[in-house]
């Protein structure tokens, strides 16, 4: 039997395919920039089957998960604060400005235009959200200016619903502090 | 006896417009909470009780609602649609295998998406500080053997021959949960216990429970009855204390 410490550490948010994605990500705004980014990403599963992150970001206020084993339903949404207020939901009714990517793999169930999705064996499913935050698309979020804004972080979660108790799991994939990245948007 | 004269008609336009307004205010609310309420509603809320924007399809929350008040009254759940999730999860496991084998690699961590580890090597990441909690080998049989699966970002642990059979341990780091009705107190945190009967016919027992920062699942593939219960709980109260 071989022992592998490379799986115990890639548990944690840095591996090598996760840096990757970022910096691709990052490079982009707005909704094609999310669109891009997410087949981008998707891409980057693919091509490394065993890998797995969840996230938010800056820019495309994204959450990702997926699952090798269980069939699940998973949810993915995400917020945005600004100025230390809680802004809307990605995921409102009607979406302001979406993007969500399902089922990469085709082997998928939804529910209706939202990240909801069912994990089934195929390990290659993620829900992305996001593609506003960003000066070429005039949108509530998209005002964020230099100096004026503070307290600007995206919170992405993920929920996962357990059938037999009926109960939801929220799951942080991630809280970032924007307020470095702002010159995005200026100048 | 001074005063506006009351007549019948007066009365009708009184009375009429405003049982309306009653009814529909009772009629709208009522269906407003099926809407949105937590217990009731297709619409998934966060702990702050905000809409988060999903909404789980109508029979899938009819069916959690329907296992939720069979545990409560019938002391167990059935998902006879599904397959008991340790099943699930052996046979998952030996398609990934099949799959490294057939490519040459039937010891790719990577293609295989889990590891296998004993207990004495677990320790030396336990040290370190960096694996997740697990079982004490002492609830572990000689034969036993324990994998790791990854998945995002859930840590899934298989272990094979306790004496509960096979226990699926399930932890969700960074993760908060809805409230649900316990009925047990471990390591003390309320948490539930539930009966499950899968596709035929086959009995799981599992407890769910918030601890920390984490919430943890633990199934068995086995029901776990009542006598046997002091020590599955204690295993758990064991795995429990273990976390951060």
């Amino acid at each position: 039997m071989v022992y592998n410490s490379r799986i115990w550490l890639s548990i944690g948010k840095n591996n090598s395919v996760q840096e990757q994605g970022w910096g691709v990500v990052m490079s982009f705004h707005g909704t094609v920039g999310c669109i891009v980014a997410a087949l981008l990403l998707t891409q980057a599963q693919i091509s490394e089957s065993a890998d797995h992150f969840s996230r938010a970001n800056c820019w495309n206020n994204e959450s990702l998960s997926w699952s090798l084993i269980q069939q699940q339903w998973r949810g993915v949404f995400s917020h945005h604060w600004k100025n230390g207020v809680k802004q809307h939901y990605v995921t409102e009714n009607p979406p302001a400005y979406p993007s969500c990517v399902l089922g990469v793999n085709g082997d998928h169930d939804i529910y209706g235009f939202q990240c909801l999705y069912y994990v089934t064996k195929e390990y290659r499913h993620a829900g992305v959200h996001g593609g506003f935050l960003s000066s070429d698309d005039p949108h509530p979020d998209g005002d964020l200016s230099l100096f004026t804004t503070t307290d600007w972080y995206v919170e992405g979660k993920h929920t996962t619903w357990i059938k037999p108790i009926n109960k939801f799991l929220f799951t942080a994939t991630s809280a970032i502090d924007c307020n470095g990245e702002i010159g995005q948007f200026c100048c | 006896m001074k005063g506006r004269k009351i007549n019948s008609v007066s009365v009708f336009r009184f009375l009429v417009p405003n049982v309306l307004m009653i009814a529909l205010s009772t009629c709208t609310s009522t269906i407003f909470a099926q809407i949105t309420g937590p217990d009731t509603g297709a619409a998934i809320l966060d702990l702050d009780g905000n809409e988060t924007g999903l909404v789980l399809p109508p029979e899938q929350l009819e069916a959690g609602k329907k296992n939720q008040d069979s545990l409560t009254h019938r002391g167990f759940v059935e998902m006879l649609d599904e397959s008991r999730r340790v099943d699930l999860v052996i046979s998952r496991m030996e398609e990934l295998r099949a799959v490294a084998v057939r490519k040459g690699r039937p010891d790719d961590p990577d293609l295989l998406g889990f590891i296998e580890f004993t207990p004495d090597q677990y320790l030396n990441f336990r040290r370190s500080g960096n694996a997740p909690v697990t079982l004490d080998q002492k609830y572990l049989l000689p034969e036993s053997r324990s994998f790791m699966i990854r998945e995002s970002p859930t840590i899934t642990q298989l272990h094979s021959s306790t004496q509960f059979g096979n226990v699926l341990i399930e932890e969700y780091p960074d993760t908060e949960s809805s409230y649900t009705r316990p009925n047990i107190m471990v390591a003390g945190q309320p948490g539930t216990l539930a009966h499950i009967k899968y596709q035929g016919n086959s009995w799981a027992s599992a407890l769910y429970i918030q601890y920390g920062s984490s919430f943890f699942i633990i199934e068995t593939d086995r029901k776990i009855e009542p006598d046997m219960q002091p020590e599955f709980l204690e295993m758990i109260d064991d795995l429990l204390r273990q976390s951060k």
